[in-house]
This record gives C-alpha cells, sequence and structure tokens, in this order.
C-alpha cells in the first residue's frame, strides 16, 4: 500500500473565545473538529464548504501558519506538525499555498523579481545571473514574460497577479500546493485561463493539489476527490463521481441544489441526482435544520463508508 | 415587429436609459452610451464583468455617482421625467421612496449605530411623515415580510449581531419599506454563501412581483441572472452588446462576447467521466478587436407581449 | 488644491530654517558669542545690527542663525531616536503579540500618561546639561505616538497574503518585519516623525529657558528668552526675534507633516474596479 502524500489525522483546531459574562463559562470556537484526511500524490483534493466551516483553517494549519489543538498532519509517513515538526525553511520545499486575494497577497514595495529571486538566494538554490534565468523560466511558465520581472505588483490585473502568485508557489519547487479559493476574486473570463494553466501544471510538474473552494461548478470540473465541510467536520467525502452524481448528505445535496445553473433552471430540470443509500436506522450528523452553536461539543459521530470512494457521517 | 392594431401595446417603461455616458476626469470615457428600457414589474438583469460599467449605470440611475465619476451625456428618464435634470434635493426625495438600492455588502451599507428596526423604521418617518411609534410598528411588519424570525427582538438588533444573509434581507426590508416603483440590486447575493443566495433571491423575487416593483439586478453570475431576470443586457468595457429574453440569450448567444462568457463557466454535471477537459478561455471565442469597441448592440425587438410583469 | 499648499509653504519654511542653520558660519555677520559689545547693548534693529542687540551688547540676528543649528539638530536627531525606539518596538508588538504585546502597549501607556517634558525634564537632572544629554532625553520621551502608529499598521498588515507567503517560503521572522512590513509602514511614521520635530524644538527651547537645556552663553532660541526676560520693556526684540524663530520652524514643520499625511493618504487606499 503507498504511503499517501499527506495526512491529516483527527486535526482538531479551537480558539478561545471571549466569555458571554464576568464569571462566565469559557467558551471556544470548535473550527476544526476531528478532521482526516488523506491526499494521494498526483491528486486535486477539494474542501468544499460554506464560511465558517473550517477549511481555510485546515488549509492554514498544513502550511504551518496556524498551530493544531491536536491531532497531526504526516507527509510522507513523517510528522508535519508537533514534535519533530520540520523548520519553516523545510516545510517550504514540501507545501506551498496559492492565496485568495491577488490585491493582498503581493509585497506593493517589492518588484516581482525581487520577490521571486529572494526565495531562491534563501533557500541557496540559485544566485545572481542563474536566479534571474529560473525567474524568467518560472514567470514564462506562468504566461507572462520575463521582462515582467522589473514591475511592481500595482502595474498587474488581477488575474496577473494570482499568475505571480502561483509562479511564488512553485518557485521553491513543492510537493504540494494549497490553492485558496484561487480563482474567487476573478473575473468569469479570467478564471477560466488560471483553471486551465492550474491543471496543466499539475501534469507537468507532477504536483498534488489541495483546493479550498466554495464554488462547486470549478470544483467538480477540477477535483479528484471532493471533502465537504460543515461546521469543521467532514460531512461527506469520496472521488468526484460519486459526491456529485450521488450526494448523501442533506448538507451536500443543500450545496449542491444551490448552485445557480442557469440551464437547470432554464429547462426546468431542476433535481438532484438520487442519494446513495445509508443503513437502516441511522440518520445523518450533524442536523443541518439547526445551527449549530460553534461552542457546543458536537454529538459523537462516524464516517461510513456507503461506497467504494465515499463516506458519509452518521451520528452513532 | 410592429404590431397589429389590434394586440396591446406595451406599457410606457418605468426606467428608460438614453444613451448614457459616463466620464472620469477629462476625456476617459467609462461608459460609451448605454440604452435600456425596464417595464413596470419587469426584472431586468444587467450581467458584466469587474469594468464593464454594470455598477456605475445602476448608480448614476439612483444618482449615488461619486466624484471624479460624472454623467457627461445621455438621458434617465424615470417615470416620465429625465432625472438627470433635476436638482439635488428633488433627485434625493425620489430615493428610497420611488426608487431603491440594494447593495452587494449589507455591513457596509447599513448604519452600526442604530438598531435595524429604527433604520426601517426611518424610511417610514421620512418619506411617509409618520410618527416613529407608528413606524416601528410597520418596521416590525416589514420584517416580517423578509421572513426574519422573531421579527420584534430582532427589530432590537443591531447590524453585527445579524447574519450576512439577514443583514441582506433587512437591507431588502429597507429598500422595500415605501414599496418603490424600481429596485435596483447591485450583486445582492455576492457577498452571501450559496446557501443563503438562493433564499435571498427568491425573496427579492417575490416581494417585488406582489408589489410591481421593476428590479435591475446587476450582477457578474449569469446563474443568478438566469434565476432571477426576463431580460439580459451584456456589458462588455462600457457598451451594452447584447440585450435579449434570458431564455433566448442562454440557447443563442448573439455576440461573441456573450459566447465567450457563456462558454468560459464550467456547468454543473458538464465534466465528462473520461477526465478533466480544458474550459474554454475567453480569447478563443472571441478576439481583442470584437470586444467593446464599437460593437453594435445587438438585440432583439421588444416583442408585444400580453403580461408586463416577471 | 489646498493639500499642497500646505506641503509647499511647510517645505519652504523647513527649508528656510535648515538653510540659516547650514549657512550660519558663512553668512552671520557677527560672533554670538564673543562680539559682546557691552556699550551697544539693548539697541534697537539698525542697519548694523538688523534685528538689534541683546543685554550683552551681542548680536540678536547671528545668535538666532547658529541657534538655528541648536534646534534643528535637537529636532531632527532626537526625532530619529523617538522613530527608532517608537518602530522597532511598535513592529515587533504587532508582529509577535502576546506578552510582549501587552508589554509594548503598557510601556505606551504609561509614557503617554508622563507629562513628557517633565520626564525629559527628570533625565536632564540625571544627566547634566548640554546637547548631547537633551537628545538622550528628548529622545527617549516622545516615541510612544510612533509606536502607537507602527503597531497598528503592522497588525493591519500582518494578516496579508504577502506576508504569509513570506512565512511560508521559510524566511525568518526579523527578515519579514525588516523586508515586509517596514518599507510598508514608512509613510505613517515619516508623517509622525515631521509632525514631531517640530514638538522637539519647542520642547528643547523650553528646558534651555527653565535653564537645563543648552547653557549660555552657546545660544538656543531657548535661553536667549530666559536671557532676555528681563528686557521686554527695555529690548523687547530680543525676546520677539527668537520667539518667531521658534514660530517659524514649528509652523514650518507641522505644515510639512500634515501635508504629507494627505498626499500619502489617497496613495494608500487602494481602489477596487
Amino acid at each position: 500500500m503507498k504511503v499517501p502524500l499527506l495526512e491529516i489525522r483527527d486535526l482538531t483546531v479551537h480558539f478561545p473565545l471571549a466569555r458571554l459574562s464576568l464569571l462566565g463559562r469559557k467558551r471556544t470556537l470548535r473550527a476544526v473538529q476531528g478532521v482526516n484526511l488523506t491526499l494521494n500524490e498526483g491528486e486535486c483534493l477539494s474542501i468544499v464548504g460554506e464560511s465558517g466551516c473550517g477549511k481555510s483553517t485546515t488549509a492554514l494549519t498544513v502550511m504551518g501558519l496556524q498551530e493544531p489543538t491536536s491531532g497531526e498532519i504526516l507527509f510522507q509517513g513523517k510528522p508535519l506538525t508537533g514534535a519533530g515538526a520540520p523548520g519553516r525553511k523545510e516545510r517550504a520545499r514540501i507545501a506551498q499555498m496559492v492565496f485568495q486575494d491577488p490585491y493582498a497577497s503581493l509585497n506593493p514595495r517589492q518588484t516581482i523579481g525581487r520577490m521571486l529571486s529572494a526565495q531562491l538566494a534563501l533557500h541557496g538554490i540559485a544566485r545572481g545571473s542563474e536566479a534571474r534565468d529560473r525567474v524568467a523560466d518560472m514567470l514564462k511558465r506562468v504566461g507572462l514574460t520575463p521582462d515582467h520581472a522589473d514591475r511592481y505588483p500595482h502595474e498587474f490585473s488581477g488575474g496577473q497577479r494570482q499568475r505571480i502568485g502561483i509562479a511564488r508557489a512553485l518557485m521553491l519547487d513543492p510537493k504540494i500546493l494549497v490553492l485558496d479559493e484561487p480563482v474567487s476574486a476573478l473575473d468569469v473570463s479570467i478564471q477560466a485561463q488560471i483553471i486551465n494553466l492550474l491543471m496543466d501544471l499539475q501534469e507537468t510538474l507532477g504536483l498534488s493539489y489541495i483546493m479550498i473552494s466554495h464554488d462547486l461548478s470549478v470544483v467538480e470540473h477540477v477535483s479528484d476527490r471532493v471533502a465537504v465541510m460543515y461546521f469543521g467536520r467532514v460531512v461527506e467525502e469520496g472521488d468526484w463521481r460519486s459526491i456529485f452524481s450521488r450526494p448523501t448528505h442533506p448538507y451536500t445535496r443543500r450545496l449542491i441544489g444551490s448552485v445557480p445553473d442557469p440551464d437547470a433552471i432554464l429547462t426546468g430540470a431542476r433535481g438532484l441526482p438520487d442519494a446513495a443509500p445509508i443503513p437502516d436506522a441511522s440518520r445523518f450528523s450533524p442536523d443541518i435544520s439547526r445551527r449549530p452553536d460553534p461552542d457546543e461539543e458536537p454529538e459523537p459521530s462516524t464516517l461510513v463508508r456507503i461506497g467504494e470512494n465515499h463516506c458519509v457521517r452518521l451520528a452513532q | 415587429m410592429s404590431g397589429a392594431p389590434s394586440e396591446p401595446m406595451l406599457p410606457d417603461p418605468v426606467l428608460s436609459v438614453r444613451d448614457l455616458r459616463i466620464g472620469v476626469g477629462r476625456g476617459n470615457e467609462l461608459l460609451h452610451g448605454v440604452s435600456f428600457d425596464i417595464l413596470p414589474g419587469e426584472t431586468y438583469g444587467l450581467v458584466g464583468e469587474s469594468g464593464s460599467g454594470k455598477s456605475i449605470t445602476g448608480l448614476s440611475v439612483m444618482g449615488l455617482l461619486k466624484r471624479p465619476l460624472q454623467v457627461t451625456g445621455g438621458s434617465v428618464v424615470f417615470r416620465g421625467q429625465d432625472v438627470l435634470t433635476l436638482g439635488r434635493r428633488a433627485r434625493r426625495k425620489l430615493r428610497g421612496d420611488r426608487m431603491a438600492m440594494v447593495f452587494q455588502e449589507p455591513m457596509t451599507a447599513l448604519n452600526p449605530l442604530a438598531t435595524v428596526g429604527r433604520q426601517i423604521a426611518e424610511m417610514f418617518v421620512i418619506h411617509r411623515g409618520m410618527g416613529w411609534a407608528q413606524a416601528r410598528r410597520k418596521a416590525v411588519e416589514a420584517l416580517e415580510s423578509v421572513r426574519v424570525p422573531a421579527p420584534e427582538e430582532r427589530a432590537r438588533s443591531y447590524p453585527h449581531q445579524l447574519s450576512g444573509g439577514m443583514r441582506q434581507r433587512v437591507m431588502i426590508a429597507i429598500a422595500l419599506a415605501c414599496r418603490p416603483d424600481l429596485l435596483i440590486a447591485d450583486e445582492p447575493t455576492t457577498a452571501l454563501d450559496v446557501t443563503v443566495q438562493a433564499g435571498v433571491l427568491e425573496l427579492i423575487a417575490e416581494l417585488c412581483k406582489a408589489e410591481g416593483t421593476a428590479v435591475l439586478l446587476v450582477s457578474h453570475d449569469l446563474g443568478v441572472i438566469a434565476n432571477m431576470c426576463r431580460r439580459v443586457g451584456v456589458m462588455d468595457r462600457g457598451r451594452l452588446v447584447e440585450e435579449q429574453d434570458t431564455r433566448a440569450l442562454f440557447e443563442n448567444p448573439l455576440h461573441p462576447y456573450t459566447r465567450g462568457l457563456l462558454a468560459a463557466r464550467p456547468r454543473l454535471g458538464s465534466r465528462s467521466p473520461a477526465g478533466r477537459g480544458r474550459l474554454t478561455e475567453l480569447d478563443q471565442v472571441v478576439t481583442g478587436e470584437e470586444r467593446g469597441r464599437e460593437a453594435p448592440t445587438l438585440t432583439t425587438p421588444r416583442g408585444l407581449r400580453l403580461e408586463a410583469s416577471a | 488644491m489646498r493639500v499642497r499648499f500646505n506641503f509647499a509653504l511647510g517645505l519652504v519654511l523647513a527649508l528656510l530654517v535648515i538653510a540659516a542653520a547650514i549657512s550660519a558660519g558663512w553668512i552671520a555677520p557677527y560672533d554670538p558669542i564673543f562680539d559682546a559689545d557691552l556699550m551697544n547693548s539693548e539697541m534697537p534693529p539698525s542697519w548694523a545690527h538688523w534685528l538689534g542687540t541683546d543685554g550683552q551688547g551681542r548680536d540678536v540676528l547671528s545668535r538666532i542663525l547658529y541657534g538655528a543649528r541648536v534646534s534643528l539638530t535637537v529636532g531632527l536627531v532626537s526625532q530619529l531616536i523617538n522613530s527608532c525606539i517608537g518602530t522597532a518596538l511598535g513592529v515587533s508588538a504587532g508582529y509577535f503579540g502576546g506578552w510582549w504585546d501587552d508589554l509594548v502597549n503598557g510601556l505606551t501607556n504609561v509614557m503617554l500618561a508622563i507629562p513628557s517634558l517633565v520626564f525629559a525634564l527628570a533625565i536632564m537632572a540625571v544627566l547634566g546639561p548640554g546637547l548631547p544629554s537633551l537628545l538622550i532625553a528628548l529622545g527617549l520621551t516622545n516615541w510612544s505616538w510612533t509606536c502607537r502608529i507602527a503597531r497598528s499598521s503592522t497588525l493591519s498588515l500582518k494578516n496579508q497574503g504577502f506576508v504569509q507567503a513570506a512565512k511560508t517560503a521559510g524566511f525568518g521572522d526579523t527578515n519579514i518585519m525588516r523586508t515586509q512590513i517596514l518599507p510598508n509602514i514608512l509613510g505613517p511614521v515619516l508623517v509622525i516623525a515631521t509632525l514631531g520635530i517640530g514638538g522637539a524644538v519647542l520642547a528643547e527651547a523650553a528646558l534651555s529657558f527653565l535653564g537645563v537645556g543648552i547653557r549660555p552663553p552657546q545660544p538656543s532660541w531657548g535661553n536667549m528668552l530666559t536671557d532676555a526676560r528681563e528686557l521686554i520693556r527695555t529690548a523687547p526684540w530680543a525676546s520677539i526675534f527668537p520667539g518667531l524663530a521658534i514660530f517659524i520652524t514649528v509652523l514650518g514643520f507641522n505644515l510639512l507633516g500634515d501635508g504629507l499625511r494627505d498626499m500619502l493618504d489617497p496613495h494608500m487606499r487602494t481602489r477596487r474596479t
């Protein structure tokens, strides 16, 4: 059995909340609760959900920008968090991130050439003219030109900045790319270009992606496997076909049902595909008819396999 | 299509924009002459990407364009009157009363220091001359009509205590309080979670239909437009390049830009089991020259219709 | 545009003072300390002495020109020290947060509560009078606003993508504070520094007036005011002109700072279409 490239085991991230009154009970925001995910080499795993579901926090934990409260993350079997975790520099060669906001993700006072070559210098990969060549290559790879290296971020459009963000992430040859809503802030016409670019790069460079998104149309198009998160927990998980052709958990069904799909609307063919059957006498967890309090203890539940590559969360 | 005398005539449009031009500074034109009509009770969508000019069109109808942007030509005829020729005071009286607007980011559009009940009640006090006590009662009714649970309690809440979807409902309540003739909704659901979006759009559609309020919906999301609008205008780089009935637009887009826009979006359920295909990129469908510049407006003539409502 | 006018006027005045300070050695008609002609003391402005003479027959104009050196040195150097201290504390507090942030905030609050002149006075009492002690004393008392501004700017930058990106690229914290954060907060810090120069000049004048700053016979606008205290009736020009010099200098730098702030402000706000 091949060791998965990345394993997230029982990841939990809690944030302390202000007490409601001076002597009130301590409250915690359970942003991520016992999440288990694996990423295999060469695949694209998407984590979907709405705001507050914990997908971004999970991504930040993988990147080392957020400490987990408990649980562990393993890269090729070796720990990425906790004791024995590698330092920042070593981490940088393992996983890199493409950020959501193309306008805030570049230092306005650095030319992009400088920004890209500084990384090479830091890791001792290349200096001087060799670094310049590598930067030029990378810019071409993401669809820009080498003379863009001397420009400042404000001289670029949103789509171009996102390309620069991708170039930055790839500069250090990481194995994993975490994409945090990579196209949400872009116009529709630019989205297509960036998505195509990301797919091409994945194939040519043999990368593995974790994509965080709320945009299901893009997710369906790009992913190999999908995990649906709701208030800190994975409620359904599987390969893309299972998730989109047999969405089972009520939350997944609600998500897919809310996507305003022009064709479906105009032809009146509104209707979700059938769900996969679940064992008798079990019910889905959590109950999505009421909005859970982020502070309350979650009910005991477990991910149950309902298909070859398809799990859903049921109450115990 | 000129009609035979026996067919019913169209009512006068509630909004008639003709050759609207907006510029910034000297010589920089952002909107190059946009024209469209909205009939009473109709939902009309304006779709385009950022920089297309759709938002500033909506703002100029309301009279909310901020310096240095300004209208440099054309007319905006609302209920028979060119509002661009009205003085500031007259325009202000129309706002909130006869024409209202709902914005993308409810948190910045609502006053953080006043309860939502008060903000709705204000509309009645200012535009209908009601007393505060009566206005507050009406405000609770308004919250109920936008389906906010526990409306009396909610009326005493401040905007920051409500979720995004709730705040948007409050904005809708404020906008529709005086039963305006025209509601302009500028990306009303873009900042909301996708499961909340559908509810808010349904609400707008339902309330406007009940009161006969015409809606100008500005959005970049074709799905939202398809959901809500009877007719759609496609904008690109300051020009209206195509205008059709929504269904016709999706089935048979006329302008290359529209075709490119429709093709670029991944459709749910369109991925083949064989593997990932590439998305069609806009410049594979429409070249730079075909965009914006001197592109003729392709519209289907507004046929005579039996019902004028969406 | 009104904004530009502020900046232009401030710049002109500031440059005037700087020019006076630099060229004092060449253009001052008399020696400020030794050309003391008691026979000609308390003389009103005349062709020989454009601004008159003081109680000891020294030329007021020359003393003012040399005094400009003192004021400017104190203003610029002490403000530089202030900015360094304030920026270092503010950026690190904002970046690291936690107990260090709490500590720096507490310290800043204490400093803001103590009247700065009193604090400077206390330090001068320990260090003794003179220019170096003055620079240290003023440098240590007025860093609080710079610290506040640096901290809040750092906080708003800290969670922007490019700072996080630098972390993920493997850069260390010191490097990030230096290359990512610092260049982006210089704007507000510069504005505060410029506005602080005027304050420093006033403080120097006050301390020298009280006798703990620059000791006579070295001319300083402050101690010129002290000397001229008794001469208000007989030789008012000995107080008026140093006072005017202080006024022009402080006004000039304040306008400069205001103008800078207004000019930098709109550019810092990124507009999204």
